[in-house]
């Protein structure tokens, strides 16, 4: 693949030792070398799955760049050629909850982010409001829902305001963190099928931390497999099927070709599990197109 | 021979339903995923074959003998736990300890002063109290006194509220101003506020600085360890997102802590509100000079004058106007936060319904929704 631009996302490197006072040093990730490249017109999504507490979010907020978390203690990270140096409107973040401003009606938390950047972006109170309905729209909420405070929705459509109120900046790369992981199984799969006719629309990459590999596997472009902490890539999956917008999410889930890609993906979830420690190697996660062994074995 | 099912004992007569035996399972005649046929030199792939199953240790089944009898939680019948009642039944029963007390009372008042339970000196009767209703009215002003004291309880409620909540705010946002304060805002909650009345009045003398003074010093004490707490308790990844969406640190304070905290801090304001207002006794405390007057020593005239029934009487004022004012409170604040889900302000919140139109009703979309 060729680039034309430096890449979306490069980390080179990459580890971060959190040191509180009095504590022994905890090292949540190390290694991590990425490479995100920039495609025109059209941004990758990518989807991580890890043991829990292997770091999968303290990348992500590394990628974000809270405070919290930068600098990393090794290793550079750029977004599309320049260095991380903190949080910013053109990296939006979803969390599993707490997305939506309890304050704000629904409508105001979309506008939450045009109306911070109103000057920026030479916007009229009215073109917010506007551009605001457009995104309730699209998130497939009720009009009417535009007055409603956020403890009047249910998880699901708290999630799609927060996903409007994200994309409403138009970020170059949106970054979820377990967004799904609190809903419902019916309602998961209503945001799967969401979230795929949102990214071919917005042209932004994606990163997507999730604990089903259905779901990874089923978003994404290429998977990501972390091992246990200090966490590091330990596999790139790259030959997944992509979601056809056309098909609802149910219905590409149950295809065989499907089920055969979550299996090998399961498969060497779990054989990283259980290899030790000292045989899993970081791989360069450059997607390079081969589905890198992993922990070790040929 | 007993048919299939029956009882292993009486009871199972009753339990029969429950515990049937269950019918030998049946093989599927379509299983979901068929194996595939292995080829004759499959035997090593076969058998490193993927398991994801944990090696089972002498079964789960093994662990344990008998299914857990099938023993129901029952609810009693009058005192259930976390019972949805009726407002009938909630105000009826809320009525309960004043009929009771009323009964009570009359029981114990009953008689020739010299023939009661308990001596008129100390609790004079039900008819005695209510006589003294119009000379409480009339010649000790009841009425002007509450008035004075609750402007002077308001003035340093808004004095201390003016200075703790700008400063609580500051020390929860920002850490390194959180440090500076926040031993002194420790040891000032330990503050004995009843022990400084002698210390105000030494340095303000009996006027009405003094009686502002110690409400604002009381009630200071008590606020800001509640405002710092409430700005603390805002859900980090509410900073989070706004940071993300290029926030700056101001806007970030300014946008969602702080309009995120205010429900509580009102809590905390409602809270210190009525913490001064029985404090307010204590500082009116005081025999003579200026400064005299208020409830505080509506008490302590009645008490030299021995009137126990305006004593009794004053009491009971002080808890009403109390309670009209933290009712008031708990009004404007669900007014002010409609957003706020019911029952998060630690009281009985309006309706559902009236709460969905208050916050539909509030804010009107500007710029109109035809788009």
């Amino acid at each position: 693949m060729s680039a034309p631009g430096p890449p979306v996302l490069e980390c080179e490197g990459v580890a971060k030792e959190f040191v509180r006072g009095g504590q022994v040093p905890f090292l949540a990730v190390t290694d991590l070398s990425l490479t995100v490249a920039d495609i025109e017109r059209r941004g990758e999504f990518i989807c991580i799955v890890g043991p829990s507490g292997c770091g999968k979010s303290t990348l992500l907020q590394l990628i974000a760049g809270f405070d919290t978390h930068l600098p990393p203690t090794r290793g550079e990270m750029r977004f599309h050629g320049k260095p991380i140096i903190g949080p910013s409107a053109d990296r939006g973040m979803l969390f599993q909850q707490y997305n939506c401003y309890p304050h704000l009606s629904v409508l105001d938390n979309i506008a939450f982010g045009l109306r911070l950047h109103a000057g920026a972006l030479k916007l009229s109170g009215s073109e917010i409001i506007e551009g605001s309905m457009e995104w309730l729209r699209r998130v497939r909420l009720a009009e009417g829902d535009a007055r409603k405070y956020p403890h009047e929705l249910s998880g699901g459509m708290r999630q799609r305001v927060a996903l409007a109120r994200c994309l409403a900046l138009k970020p170059r790369c949106l970054l979820m963190d377990e967004p799904f992981s609190a809903l419902d199984e019916p309602t998961r799969l209503e945001m799967q099928d969401l979230i795929v006719d949102l990214w071919s629309q917005i042209d932004a990459t994606v990163v997507l931390v999730s604990h089903s590999i259905a779901e990874a596997v089923y978003l994404g472009d290429r998977v990501w497999i972390m091992g246990p902490a200090p966490g590091t890539v330990v596999a790139e999956f790259t030959h997944v099927p992509l979601p056809d917008p056309e098909v609802p999410s149910m219905v590409a889930q149950s295809e065989p070709r499907f089920a055969e890609c979550v299996a090998e993906v399961s498969k060497a979830f779990f054989t990283m599990l259980r290899a030790p420690r000292e045989e899993l190697v970081p791989i360069h996660a450059d997607g390079s197109g081969t589905n890198k062994p992993v922990g070790g074995a040929t | 021979m007993r048919p299939a099912g029956s009882g292993r004992s009486l009871l199972g007569l009753f339990v029969r339903p429950l515990v049937r035996e269950r019918p030998a399972p049946v093989e599927p005649e379509v299983t979901q995923r068929p194996e595939p046929p292995e080829a004759p030199g499959a035997e090593a792939h076969s058998a490193q074959r993927f398991d994801p199953r944990p090696p089972d240790p002498g079964g789960a089944r093994g662990a344990g003998a008998a299914h857990c009898p099938p023993v129901h939680s029952r609810q009693p019948v009058f005192f259930r736990v976390r019972e949805h009642i009726s407002p009938g039944w909630r105000i009826g029963l809320s009525l309960v300890p004043f009929v009771v007390a009323l009964a009570w009372w009359f029981w114990v008042t009953a008689g020739e002063p010299e023939a009661r339970h308990i001596s008129p000196t100390l609790l004079p009767s039900p008819a005695e109290v209510a006589g003294g209703l119009s000379k409480l009215l009339g010649v000790h002003q009841l009425l002007p006194n509450i008035l004075l004291s609750l402007v002077r309880v308001l003035g340093g409620f808004l004095l201390a509220a003016v200075l703790a909540v700008p400063l609580g705010i500051a020390m929860g946002s920002i850490s390194r101003i959180g440090s500076v304060f926040g031993l002194i805002a420790t040891f000032l909650s330990y503050l004995p506020i009843a022990a400084i009345v002698p210390l105000t009045i030494a340095w303000w003398q009996t006027g009405e600085k003094q009686k502002v003074g110690f409400l604002a010093i009381g009630t200071f004490s008590y606020l800001l360890p509640m405002v710092v707490r409430h700005i603390n308790s805002v859900d980090h990844q509410y900073l989070l997102s706004a940071y993300a969406q290029g926030a700056s640190v101001w806007q970030v304070v300014r946008k969602v802590l702080i309009p995120i905290a205010m429900p509580d801090i009102t809590n905390a304001l409602r809270l210190c509100l009525g913490i001064g207002w029985t404090y307010i006794v204590l500082a009116e405390v005081v025999k003579e000079g200026e400064g005299v007057g208020g409830v505080g020593n509506l008490i302590l005239v009645a008490q030299r004058m021995n009137e126990m029934n305006t004593i009794y009487l004053t009491l009971v004022a002080i808890m009403m106007v109390g309670a009209v004012l933290d009712r008031t409170c708990v009004m404007l604040q669900r007014w002010f936060f409609p957003w706020v889900p019911r029952g998060d302000n630690g009281e009985q919140a309006a309706s559902p319904r009236r709460k969905t139109r208050l916050a539909t009703a509030r804010k009107p979309i500007r710029g109109g929704e035809a788009a």
